[in-house]
């Protein structure tokens, strides 16, 4: 899969790329908002600034112009002057616009996918990018409005792995489900067997397994519509 | 450092000759050069959704190769720069050769963007400007996908000396309990608070259940003599406010 990497263990060294991954692990795990604000800008700079501690000089930008969004905001001579290479001036310049195009409505709404019509349609664009060999997960409210679209979960066991839908189901006050399978490598009827105890696991639940779709060349195959779910 | 221009617009006033030397010479050289020297100058905010991801990209995977193909991706699979920002974890490691950068690098470039918003109000009086108060809340809940609740902890002078994230919904309603929104008022030492919550569905008309909740969190907050300043309900690209429809 394009996505994993030969397992290298980062985090155990001392040096700075050991320290970079952890805290870029600490990011994916816990999130960045409770970051103190130098560490936020030490981290935007490893974009810009490669292999040094980047610690020192997130903490001496911020003392010098007062305030992490300061140094968002000041001038590009400033910044020059402070040290940084145009290439980290741009990572700075990010937050700033990333503020307005978040403060800014959304264009396009959540789709609803009420029918096989709006379902296909909304694949479409659900496959760019997509990772051959996925189960992927369509989390609906009551009225069929997407709420996530996200891989399923990594897991041992099939049971384990439902256990983690409907946990994830649950937190997204999801009511319904469709899955979707990108181009798997198995036949349709190698899945029916997963794709039934998904189904049967969701019920207690009052969550409602709509169906589950095959995609490669050509439409989307519907499971239930097969007979295999 | 003196901001009068203290919104979103061009506050980058110190170019130096440099670049005004370069951006002259822009103006006959490709035009595909621009886009770097805008965002370096902090004029980022003229450029679209599609350019902005391709330079984020490039800064965050540290390569030019594949960077095209993947921002255009984001953007086909998200909308938006902004959506793809306030996609969840899982929804990003749905997209191929992301590798193991970009996903941390936009959950700190999201909270950053954030703090920007949040920087925006003004220090004396945060409802001094209205605009400015709603585009942060929009930043912080308009894309989410569960009702979430939030209170901003005024005082007398009603600047913010906190700002928290509060219970997250079910399906019908969010659960908020008066007497725990008066205890935080009062641990805070506020004096009035600012109540948000979203609409996932993009339609902010405040449910029956919203209303009910809001008087009983008056009512409790009324005993300890702590203010409810406004109440927002945040939709896609709408709001209400509970105030100005005289709900409060």
């Amino acid at each position: 899969m394009a996505n994993t990497y030969p397992r290298i263990d980062l985090t155990r060294g001392t040096g700075p790329q050991g320290h970079r991954a952890r805290m870029r692990a600490r990011v994916l795990n816990t999130g960045a908002s409770t970051l103190a604000d130098y560490e936020i800008l030490e981290m935007l700079l490893f974009a810009g600034v490669p292999r040094k501690d980047t610690k020192p000089l997130a903490k001496g930008l911020i003392g010098h112009f007062g305030s992490l969004v300061e140094v968002f905001r000041a001038p590009t001579q400033a910044l020059r002057a402070a040290g940084l290479k145009d290439d980290a001036i741009r990572v700075l310049r990010l937050p700033g616009v990333a503020a307005e195009r978040l403060a800014s409505s959304e264009q396009r709404e959540r789709p609803t996918l009420g029918n096989w019509d709006q379902l296909v349609t909304y694949l479409d664009q659900a496959l760019e990018g997509g990772i051959s060999g996925q189960l992927r997960l369509l989390y609906l409210d009551n009225r069929n409005r997407l709420l996530a679209d996200e891989t399923a979960p990594d897991a041992d066991t099939p049971t384990e792995r439902n256990r983690a839908i409907a946990i994830r189901a649950l937190a997204l006050h999801a009511t319904a489900l469709i899955g979707f399978y990108v181009r798997p490598t198995e036949r349709p009827a190698d899945l029916s067997q997963a794709a039934r105890q998904l189904d049967f696991a969701m019920r207690p639940l009052s969550i409602t397994l709509h169906d589950v779709l095959i995609t490669g060349e050509g439409p989307p195959s519907s499971m239930r519509q097969g007979g295999l779910l | 450092m003196n901001s009068e221009t203290s919104g979103f617009s061009d506050a980058m006033v110190g170019l130096s000759s440099g670049d005004l030397r370069q951006i002259a010479a822009m103006t006959e050289s490709s035009p595909g050069l621009e886009p770097p020297l805008a965002l370096l100058t902090g004029r980022g905010r003229h450029l679209d959704d599609a350019t902005l991801l391709h330079l984020m990209t490039v800064l965050f995977t540290g390569r030019e190769a594949g960077s095209g193909e993947l921002s255009h991706t984001l953007l086909a699979r998200f909308g938006s720069l902004g959506a793809v920002l306030s996609a969840s974890n899982r929804e990003l490691e749905s997209v191929n050769d992301m590798g193991t950068h970009m996903v941390p690098m936009i959950r700190l470039l999201q909270e950053a963007a954030l703090r920007y918003n949040r920087a925006r109000l003004p220090p004396e009086d945060v409802l001094d400007s209205e605009q400015k108060l709603l585009d942060y809340l929009t930043a912080r809940l308009a894309r989410e996908n569960i009702e979430q609740f939030r209170i901003l902890f005024l005082n007398d002078k009603n600047s913010l000396i906190a700002d928290e994230a509060q219970a997250r919904g079910t399906v019908n309603h969010t659960p908020v309990y008066p007497r725990e929104v008066a205890r935080r008022a009062v641990e805070i030492g506020a004096s009035a608070l600012v109540l948000v919550h979203n609409h996932p569905s993009g339609d902010p008309t405040p449910s029956e259940a919203d209303i009910q909740m809001t008087m009983q969190v008056q009512a409790a907050l009324d005993v300890v003599g702590v203010t409810i300043a406004d109440h927002f309900i945040i939709g896609n690209g709408r709001h209400t406010s509970f105030r100005r429809n005289n709900l409060l």
